[in-house]
């Protein structure tokens, strides 16, 4: 198993009481699944593949992801597996403003063990013609696919995307979601997509719904449709 | 790594003001404290090598009678003698100079441009008068009655401070009226057969006593001055080293400041980063690979900034010292900026702001990076002190600007810091300018007469008019300060001491000037306790009341009491104070000082300070400018996403202002005022060393009106800052709103 959770928690201090957004959440997810997360607003969606990315921390529980053990591990190896293990796309695009579309792919491709090419990879997400420009010059569907061409150039054996169609039109969301399902098809990579369209949830292995911070249903779904049949 | 470096140059770009702002205030504070430490350590070794090289001598004297065997004395004892004769010139009506001859052993003139005598019919010139006068080399000019020609500028070592006498009178250094002047023995032979020979020796250690005590039982001595008591040399020694310890702790002060600022204000920019490094670190960034990434920047700003300010302080030294020493007569030998001070001024503010900011960036960076990302665009979440002061009730723009202030505290700390600095500096100027006109108003006010005779002789009747009194020198017990004594008929018209409600003081007890007062820190009721420098007499005498004079340490007493304390004959006298000139028989008058020859001498010792207060003023213009400029930057910038989503809702461009840069103005305000106690306290202690060792001191005066012209320097200074800063709150994108959260 690539990704095991095993009665996960988190909690948040509220003013006097505390708040669970996360209960008790065990799961497993297997090499090379493309997995989508739905839930409503506040059901702990993001909190989840935060903790799985190792960008948060579980208060209990344990959580394993590639054989590192997230919950007991130091600084420097969560950084590390961050650096190695995990791409992130993320809903608000987070790139780096005074970076160009091609430095803001460099910037990861640095770090990475072994970097795809990243001509390749701007070609695939169709940037290769803007690889001069700031982001502040970019629609924000293109944005996104540089964020996805971010987390992609890396190869890494996880790819975690909150959302990443939440501030896009349709057709856009298609594009990007087409992308995903390629990464997925040609490099094994496993997936985990939070999303609020149960929509996509057909286009992918496998369903994970939250509520409340707990697991309301977890069932294979198989690739019903494809990505262009995404419908809002 | 390499692409991160890569916003480096954008950064600096999109941030133009706020980097070369910091840069230029580094580079000011900098260049201020290479440039006052490598003076004080070039005028040191300057002064040394000039001591040394020129064999100062230890001591002047007069023999009884004349040597048996001079060198086998010299021999025995270990010393160096030579003779050397000396005569005053008068030039011109307005100019005198005390003619020596060149002497090869002891005192020797140092050559500071030109060349040495060869013939006799060339003299050198005194350096200091050179400068006063703008006399070129080649000059002719009659001495003497002789015509000599200028073929070098010397300095010589026992007249390092050129002053005419040593005598409370003379003490005033005016390089225009007094100089020196070297020529050949041979031509002194023909010009002044008959002038004035002192005796000049020169001891291994610059000891005296033994060499005086040989001295006394070989040819007896009717006189002995150690140079260590000769105010030629201990005067100049006193203000150079005393500029030099008030131009240690100020300059190091500011740059402290400006690395603070320096820091702070690149901790905040680090701050406005958060989301884009808490998005790097979830990317797999490590912690210290992004705080090096941050410190690129500072390290970049401080390291330019004090470079090019050592830079320019090696580049200014020699016009700088060329300035100072033109005062004082010392050869330039050293004008450079030593390796301890140009290394000191590059690395401390890398040392100071870099770690500062480190540790800003490092503590920032320990939190979880979903926490950093989290405040994309709503950047600072409401703080403890915001959310229990439960802004309710007012205008939203009111709380707004309540809340930006809350917000900003410690920015506007910082903007309170700089104002006081720059308040600070700026009272500073206008404390010197009230003191410095207080005293040159009530310096000559208490004196009616124009001309002083001091005579050779006390005598009993005086034939010539004017108002006789008796005069002597007197010191400490300690030797360290020497003053005048003056016994003033009761009948006085000619000086009349004033005190400090403008009352005449009658002459019936003992009364000290304001200037005595505060150097030997006496008051009203205490007892002072001096000894007469000719005979070493010491007397105690109660202080009755203090006269506002700031220009000269004296006690005024009634003339008979003081005839009874030096044992001087009832109703004699030994100088006349006259408001028109008299005609004293010259062999009978030892000195001659007209009230215009003061003024004047007076004028031109206080024309450095003035000119050193006038950059004093420009440096504090500039730093609080930058400082003012760099927070209200910041400011901008930190609300630059509230702003924007503010104008998209449609808030007028006047509110915008209020709101965002409207808390700033208390800030200055309370830092100014702040600064005025401060100054106050700070400037007797800084005034005391400045003018201690000479006759006259510093009244502290800050006047309600130079107050105000610094306010409104300071205000005027603040709006221009705000003005840049207006134009980038009204440069906004609104854009920026709706991007900001996306990027
Ligand atoms: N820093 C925080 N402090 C307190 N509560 C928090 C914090 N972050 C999240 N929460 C709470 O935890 C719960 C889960 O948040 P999470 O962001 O995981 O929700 P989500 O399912 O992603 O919602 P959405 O679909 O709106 O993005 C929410 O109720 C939220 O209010
Ligand atoms: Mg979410």
């Amino acid at each position: 198993m690539l990704i095991e959770l095993n009665k996960v928690g988190r909690k948040y201090q509220m003013g006097q009481g505390e708040f669970w957004a996360l209960k008790n959440v065990t799961l497993s997810i297997p090499e090379g699944q493309l997995v989508t997360i739905l839930g409503p607003s506040g059901s702990g969606k993001s909190t989840l593949l935060n903790i799985m990315g190792g960008i948060d921390h579980a208060d209990t529980g344990t959580v394993r992801v590639t054989g590192v053990d997230l919950s007991h591990a130091s600084e420097r190896d969560l950084t590390q597996f961050r650096r190695d293990t995990v791409g992130f796309v993320f809903q608000f695009f987070n790139l780096i403003p005074n970076l160009t579309v091609r430095e803001n792919v460099e910037v990861t491709a640095d770090i990475a063990k072994k970097p795809l090419f990243i001509d390749e990879v701007l070609d695939a997400v169709g940037l290769l013609p803007m690889a001069d420009r700031f982001p502040s010059e970019l629609s924000g569907g293109e944005q996104q696919r540089v964020s996805l061409a971010r987390a992609v150039i890396k190869n890494p054996s996880l790819l975690l995307a909150d959302e990443p169609t939440g501030s896009l039109d349709f057709a856009t969301s298609r594009d990007i979601l087409r992308l995903l399902v390629q990464v997925n098809e040609i490099y094994h990579t496993t997936i985990v997509l939070v999303t609020h369209n149960a929509a996509i949830a057909d286009m992918t292995d496998r369903v994970i719904r939250l509520r409340s911070g707990e697991v309301e249903e977890d069932r294979l779904v198989g690739r019903l449709i494809k990505a262009e049949e995404v419908t809002w | 790594m390499n692409t991160l470096l890569k916003r480096l140059p954008r950064t600096i770009r999109s941030n133009q003001w706020l980097v070369y702002g910091s840069i230029t205030l580094v580079m000011l504070a900098c260049m201020l404290y290479a440039s006052l430490n490598a003076m004080i350590v070039d005028i040191h070794e300057s002064r040394s090598r000039f001591e040394s090289e020129s064999r100062i001598e230890s001591a002047t004297f007069l023999p009884q009678k004349p040597f048996a065997d001079l060198s086998s004395f010299e021999h025995d004892n270990g010393l160096v003698i030579e003779r050397r004769r000396e005569v005053d010139a008068s030039v011109n009506s307005s100019l005198t100079l005390r003619v020596f001859e060149r002497t090869t052993r002891v005192d020797i003139p140092a050559i500071t441009a030109g060349r040495d005598v060869q013939t006799d019919d060339e003299m050198l010139l005194g350096q200091t008068v050179a400068t006063a006068l703008k006399i070129p080399l080649g000059t002719k000019m009659t001495l003497l009655g002789h015509s000599f020609t200028v073929v070098g500028f010397a300095a010589v070592p026992d007249y390092m401070y050129p002053i005419r006498t040593t005598d409370d009178a003379g003490i005033i250094l005016d390089p225009k009226a007094f100089g020196i002047a070297v020529i050949t023995p041979a031509a002194m032979d023909t010009c002044a057969p008959k002038a004035l020979a002192t005796w000049h020796i020169r001891t291994v250690d610059g000891t005296t006593a033994t060499a005086r005590q040989a001295l006394n039982e070989t040819v007896g001595l009717t006189y002995w001055q150690d140079i260590t008591t000769n105010l030629r040399y201990t005067l100049a020694i006193v203000k150079l080293e005393g500029a030099a310890s008030v131009s240690t702790s100020m300059p190091l002060v500011i740059l402290l400041l400006a690395c603070l600022l320096l820091a702070a204000a690149q901790g905040r920019m680090v701050r406005m980063q958060r989301a884009q490094l808490g998005t790097l670190k979830a990317m797999g960034y490590s912690t210290w690979e992004l705080v090096l990434q941050e410190l690129a920047l500072p390290a970049l700003i401080a390291l330019s900034g004090s470079v090019l300010g050592v830079l320019s302080s090696i580049l200014t030294m020699r016009p700088m010292l060329n300035f100072m020493l033109s005062y004082f007569s010392v050869p330039l030998y050293v004008a450079t900026v030593p390796w301890r001070v140009a290394i000191i001024g590059i690395v401390a503010p890398v040392f100071f702001t870099v770690p500062a900011v480190a540790v800003v960036a490092a503590r920032l960076l320990g939190q979880a990076p979903v926490k950093l990302m989290q405040a994309t665009a709503l950047s600072t979440r409401p703080g403890l002190l915001e959310r229990s002061l439960h802004l309710k009730r007012g205008s939203f723009q009111n709380r707004f600007a309540v809340r930006a202030a809350i917000r900003g505290l410690t920015r506007l700390t910082l903007l309170m810091l700089g104002a006081m600095l720059a308040g600070y500096l700026l009272l500073f100027g206008g404390a010197m300018r009230d003191s410095m006109s207080t005293l040159v108003r009530g310096a000559f006010q208490d004196t009616q007469y124009n001309y002083t005779y001091v005579l050779t002789a006390p005598r009993l009747e005086n034939p010539w008019g004017g108002e006789a009194l008796t005069s002597e020198r007197f010191t400490t017990t300690d030797g360290r300060l020497t003053f005048q004594v003056v016994g003033l008929p009761a009948t006085s018209t000619l000086f009349v001491p004033h005190d400090s409600k403008g009352q005449a003081i009658p002459i019936d007890r003992i009364i000290i000037t304001r200037a005595l007062a505060q150097k030997l820190n006496l008051k009203i009721g205490d007892s002072l306790t001096m000894q007469q420098a000719a005979t070493g007499q010491e007397v105690t005498l109660p202080v009755d009341a203090v006269a506002e004079m700031y220009t000269t340490a004296t006690v005024i007493m009634p003339q008979e009491r003081l005839n009874s304390i030096v044992g001087a004959p009832l109703g004699s006298f030994n100088a006349v104070l006259s408001a028109t000139s008299l005609q004293i028989p010259t062999q009978d008058v030892l000195t001659t000082l007209s009230m215009a020859q003061s003024r004047a001498a007076f004028n031109s010792a206080i024309m450095p300070l003035w000119v050193a207060l006038g950059s004093v003023a420009v440096i504090a213009v500039f730093i609080a400018l930058l400082a003012l400029s760099i927070v209200t930057t910041l400011t901008v910038e930190e609300e630059r996403f509230t702003i924007s989503l503010l104008k998209v809702l449609g808030y007028r461009p006047e509110e915008l202002n209020r709101m965002v840069l409207g808390s700033g103005i208390v800030a200055v305000a309370t830092g100014f005022i702040l600064g005025i106690p401060l100054l106050l306290a700070s400037l007797g202690k800084l005034l005391s060393t400045t003018t201690s060792g000479i006759s006259f001191s510093l009244p502290i005066r800050l006047s309600p009106l130079s107050i105000l012209v610094c306010a409104v320097i300071m205000l005027a200074t603040y709006l221009v800052s705000l003005r840049a800063a207006r134009r980038k709150v009204l440069g906004v994108q609104m854009a920026v709103s709706l991007k900001a959260a996306r990027e």
